[in-house]
């Protein structure tokens, strides 16, 4: 009678098959994982929200009488080192951000132009006329 | 050494470290970072992944499984290194309740697989990832943890050739060739004619081996790309690093559906940073910007540097072949699914999405695949055809042993045989290290070794001419270096 059936089924185009078959079954996605795991934020990963973040100067160009206000936008730093280099490379100043401000002093920098680093990674440049 | 028995597994496997993460988008394989206790050089990692299988006494007698590896950043450096794994506290005995795993003996990564026979929705479980005692996690500022879903494929005996495909490698009259032992000597006829004795080193399918399950994705190969220093990057992608925000990073324009693009461009020491916009908004990695696409736009030397760096090996074209029809008997111009009929994907539906498919269906005896000719001329979301409530090979569009899209898509980068230096590649797998440039260099991994193989979105299908077929080598001698619309590809391992 099975027989029969099978014959039956055969006849009308449907292959009885006994195989497993899941593996030939999918779904969404793909085969594929990624975990991003941050251990010490030193300011050089490439989370997406610490990318957004710009160093605000103000006022720049500035004077050597008057004090340079630092200010992180967007930042969601734990840790933040703000370092000045003159144009040859030479550290000038290295400060930590409190609550992502700093200012520096009057009578700090002389005139020139100085390179800003966040982390060593963010950089932008100041002019003391 | 063996484990020190005194630190119980169960007691690492529940430790929560201290640690933030997350999971990349929905996928069927999930992995994830759990813990560490660097006292004794153990990171705990989950893995998850559905429709999992292990078959024994059925057909087709192996199991999937998922290839785990990572790459670390110390704090300060922005180059990324292999995180190197050590047998020295590995014991195999120490399984876990739902999974198997195992150590490649290169220590580059870790194998697991179901441990129990069947299938299963859905597995997950946690496992032990030891590394090299020189590996600090004081000095450590990231981890990237990747995984792979790929499928086993047995030791046995498999035809090549089927007797009437375009340069097929074939026996004497064009007769299909039976693969059944560690040595081969083509008697091809034509052009190919390869007169090559291979040498017991060359992988040539008879021995088992691990093939991933699907193709190269855009976001493996953008993951990829954002590991790698400024150089390796210029080398490694068509459009200069230094580019403006939004340009397409593999072809000089967007087209074709890849949606790599350079979301920020490099700056000083900084490398680039690559994103996925496929529909060019602006906003980088949403959920219907392609990251499940197959990637294509991909020559030799980035599939190579792909695989070398994530500890993995290309396939050679009898390993191809041998995934497409395992140990059945060849039919004339068949595709992958084991039949010569085939339904044309035409419509796509939730495109660009993890979920994109196509509305058109396989039958019993037609598989669902996308080539001849392409309405849209791109490749389409890897395992597209393999939908959840699909659980034919045929309709699936499925190989053998289950992995998918091996016909059509995109052309897939094999070593292929009939080049004088095919005889230096063997089994031997990437170390997960790349040269200054960012290519491989792995012994025997040569330019002058590579074939197209199983068709893509553009191949056709007639009775005198369809280049995706199983045994077709239409493209044996195409220019590898070409960065073409129309190639990807997929890597193996052996053990």
């Amino acid at each position: 009678m099975v027989r029969l059936l099978l014959f039956f089924l055969f006849f009308l185009g449907v292959t009885y098959s006994s195989k497993a078959q899941r593996c030939y079954s999918g779904g969404e996605g793909s085969g594929y994982s990624h975990d991003l795991v941050t251990f010490y934020d030193d300011g050089l990963n490439i989370n997406e929200a610490y990318e957004k973040t710009e160093i605000n100067i103000f006022p720049n160009p500035s004077n050597v009488y008057s004090p340079i206000h630092i200010m992180l936008k967007n930042s969601n730093l734990n840790v933040c080192i703000l370092e000045v280099f003159d144009l040859k490379g030479n550290k000038i100043l290295d400060l930590k951000m409190d609550n992502n401000r700093q200012i520096i002093k009057p009578n700090t920098l002389k005139s020139g132009v100085y390179i800003l680093k966040i982390n060593n990674n963010h950089v932008d440049k100041l002019i003391i006329l | 050494m063996i484990f020190n028995k005194h630190i119980s597994v169960k007691s690492i496997l529940t430790f929560v470290g201290v640690c933030f993460s997350f999971f990349s988008n929905a996928t069927n394989v999930k992995v994830k970072w759990i813990s560490h206790q660097d006292t004794y050089k153990i990171g705990i990692v989950e893995v998850a992944w559905d429709n999992a299988w292990r078959y024994e006494t059925l057909e087709p007698n192996n199991h999937d499984a998922v290839w785990v590896f990572a790459k670390y950043r110390n704090k300060y450096e922005y180059n990324w290194r292999h995180l190197d794994l050590t047998l020295d506290k590995f014991d195999p005995t120490l399984n876990q309740n739902q999974l198997n795993y195992r150590i490649h003996p290169n220590k580059k990564g870790i194998m697991v697989w179901p441990k129990n026979i069947g299938d299963y929705e859905t597995l997950t479980d946690r496992i032990p990832l030891p590394y090299h005692q020189n590996i600090n996690f004081k000095d450590i500022a990231e981890i990237s943890l990747h995984a792979i879903e790929m499928v086993y494929v047995p030791n046995g005996n498999f035809y090549l050739g089927d007797g009437r495909s375009n340069n097929s490698l074939a026996a004497k009259n064009n007769l299909p060739l039976l693969v059944n032992s560690d040595t081969l000597l083509f008697r091809d006829t034509g052009k190919y004619d390869p007169k090559v004795v291979l040498p017991t080193t060359f992988p040539n399918g008879y021995q088992e081996f691990y093939i991933m399950k699907y193709e190269i994705t855009q976001q493996q190969f953008l993951d990829f790309l954002n590991s790698l220093t400024q150089t390796q990057q210029e080398n490694l992608t068509s459009t200069s690093i230094y580019s403006n925000t939004g340009k397409s990073a593999l072809s000089s324009t967007f087209s074709n559906r890849n949606g790599i693009a350079l979301e920020r461009p490099s700056y000083n020491a900084v490398p680039a940073r690559y994103g996925l916009d496929l529909n060019q908004n602006g906003i980088y990695n949403e959920e219907a910007d392609g990251a499940t696409i197959a990637c294509n736009f991909l020559n030799h030397q980035m599939i190579f540097a792909y695989l070398d760096w994530a500890a993995l090996r290309p396939i050679t074209e009898l390993e191809f072949e041998k995934a497409c029809r395992g140990p059945k008997q060849p039919i004339e111009q068949e595709f992958a699914w084991g039949t010569n009929l085939a339904v044309d994907a035409k419509t796509i539906v939730n495109a660009g999405l993890n979920s994109e498919s196509v509305s058109e269906k396989g039958t019993l005896k037609e598989g669902l695949s996308n080539q001849n000719y392409s309405p849209f001329q791109s490749p389409l979301r890897t395992g597209f055809a393999a939908t959840k409530d699909n659980l034919s090979r045929v309709t699936s569009g499925a190989g053998y042993y289950g992995a998918l899209d091996l016909t059509g898509n995109l052309w897939e980068l094999c070593v292929a045989v009939h080049h004088n230096n095919s005889v230096e590649f063997s089994n031997q797998s990437g170390d997960g290290i790349l040269d200054n440039y960012g290519f491989s260099n792995e012994n025997g991994w040569n330019t002058s070794v590579t074939i197209y193989r199983g068709g893509g979105y553009n191949s056709g299908i007639s009775s005198t001419y369809r280049d995706g077929a199983v045994s077709d080598r239409f493209y044996a001698d195409l220019e590898p270096n070409l960065k073409r619309a129309t190639s990807g590809g997929r890597g193996g391992l052996s053990w």
